[in-house]
């Protein structure tokens, strides 16, 4: 039964589409917001995403696709806020590395690289998967990949050189 | 080895992360419960309008419309204090919607429950429902009767046929010379129980708690008042519940001997 399959589904990936969303947008409260939606999306298509194979390929997808707009609202009300002469928090805290964790690291680079990366890297997906939940080429995984871990290892390693400015 | 740091990094990141299971549970169902409904962008205009407006500071616009609206609506009780969860992102809108409600489903029926909302809409926020001619006490697996079983007591019975996982019952005594609410029973263990006193009536709130389940079975919720003699004409009750069979259902009902 539908709603039986969707709950073992839930139970099973909750919580790693939730942490998906968390790399992705750096923000946990958000994370569980657009898991949710995310996995609303996959119930309401139970039957055609189960029959055409990797349920969880399709959640991950839709939790990239979510999480990237919603990354595009936060900015338009940011832009929004600021024209009123109201910068948010955001804008007021420094933007030196002291502030860097491996979260402010990661939303420093292209979303593309980005979902790469976290994909590849803290959720251990080959190429060939990471590729079918993005819609784009192996070819194209690869070199986003490779750029993103470059770039990323780098801004990781800034921090860690000046100790100083770590913690 | 550049490989290793950062599986390493991301990973100890994503262990930073604790996953609101119950949240999320929540937010489906609210999801599910708005895709049924005809909702259109302007709920969530309406939305991101009043948390603009939060933002700003001007809470007490909110507020002032609230006060405004109640004289036009007699019918609809006043709004029963939500227990709030810590809304998970005020950028997505929630916050907004949570204070918004009461004057949304002043306005227009259709609005509740939210489809953003991640606590269920408080039954209250609706227009009182289950009198007389207006009832609806079996739905789906869930059936339900209200008795006054004795002098000051006037019960509930919940006979769900699928397990619940969320419950959310309120009974309403009218406001009669006299009346003095006098405590409640249930015999679930796993509620919270609030009684609340208004001008047109004693409101007996009943609601799960979270992470609780209700197996199918019979289960009685009793609101106890004082006031000798009175008429339980006007009194109702209205339940919200989630099911495992995954369906979220809405009865009500009164007193009255035939239902």
């Amino acid at each position: 039964m539908r709603d039986q399959a969707f709950h073992q589904f839930f139970e099973r990936h909750h919580a790693s589409l939730s942490g998906l969303a968390f790399l992705l947008s750096g923000d946990p409260a958000a994370a569980d917001d657009l898991a949710a939606d995310a996995l609303t999306e996959v119930w309401k298509h139970w039957d055609r995403v189960s029959a055409a194979g990797d349920p969880a390929a399709y959640a991950r997808g839709i939790v990239a696709n979510l999480t990237r707009n919603w990354i595009r609202r936060q900015g338009r009300a940011r832009r929004g806020l600021a024209l009123l002469g109201l910068g948010g928090e955001r804008a007021a805290v420094p933007d030196v590395p002291a502030v860097l964790d491996v979260r402010t690291a990661l939303r420093r680079l292209p979303y593309r690289r980005r979902t790469c990366v976290v994909l590849r890297y803290a959720f251990d997906l080959p190429e060939r998967e990471v590729a079918d939940i993005l819609g784009i080429s192996i070819g194209a995984v690869k070199s986003q990949t490779s750029r993103g871990a470059k770039q990323l290892a780098e801004l990781l390693k800034d921090l860690e050189f000046d100790p100083e400015v770590a913690r | 080895m550049n490989d290793d740091f950062l599986r390493d990094r991301l990973r100890s990141a994503l262990d930073e992360h604790t996953p609101d299971r119950t949240a999320m549970l929540n937010r489906i169902a609210a999801n599910r419960a708005g895709a049924t409904r005809p909702r259109g962008r302007t709920v969530r205009l309406a939305g991101s309008a009043l948390a603009v407006l939060t933002v700003l500071g001007l809470g007490g616009v909110a507020k002032w419309a609230m006060a405004g609206q109640s004289p036009d609506t007699p019918a609809a009780p006043p709004p029963v204090p939500v227990t709030a969860s810590p809304a998970p992102s005020a950028s997505l809108g929630e916050v907004a919607t949570a204070t918004a409600s009461p004057s949304h489903a002043a306005t227009s029926r259709a609005h509740s429950p939210s489809p953003t909302a991640t606590t269920p809409v408080p039954p209250s926020a609706s227009p009182v429902r289950g009198h007389p001619g207006d009832t609806q006490v079996a739905k789906g697996s869930l059936w339900s009767d209200g008795s006054v079983v004795a002098t000051g007591r006037s019960q509930v019975t919940l006979k769900p046929g699928a397990d619940l996982t969320e419950l959310d019952l309120t009974i309403r005594v009218t406001t009669t010379a006299g009346l003095t609410p006098d405590g409640f029973e249930s015999s679930v263990d796993t509620v919270t129980a609030t009684v609340q006193k208004q001008p047109d009536a004693i409101l007996y709130h009943f609601v799960l708690r979270a992470g609780a389940t209700l197996t199918a079975g019979t289960y009685t919720f009793t609101a106890k008042y004082g006031g000798g003699a009175r008429d339980a004409t006007d009194d109702t009750y209205e339940a919200y519940v989630f099911s495992v069979d995954r369906k979220r259902i809405h009865v009500y009902g009164n007193f009255a001997p035939t239902g």
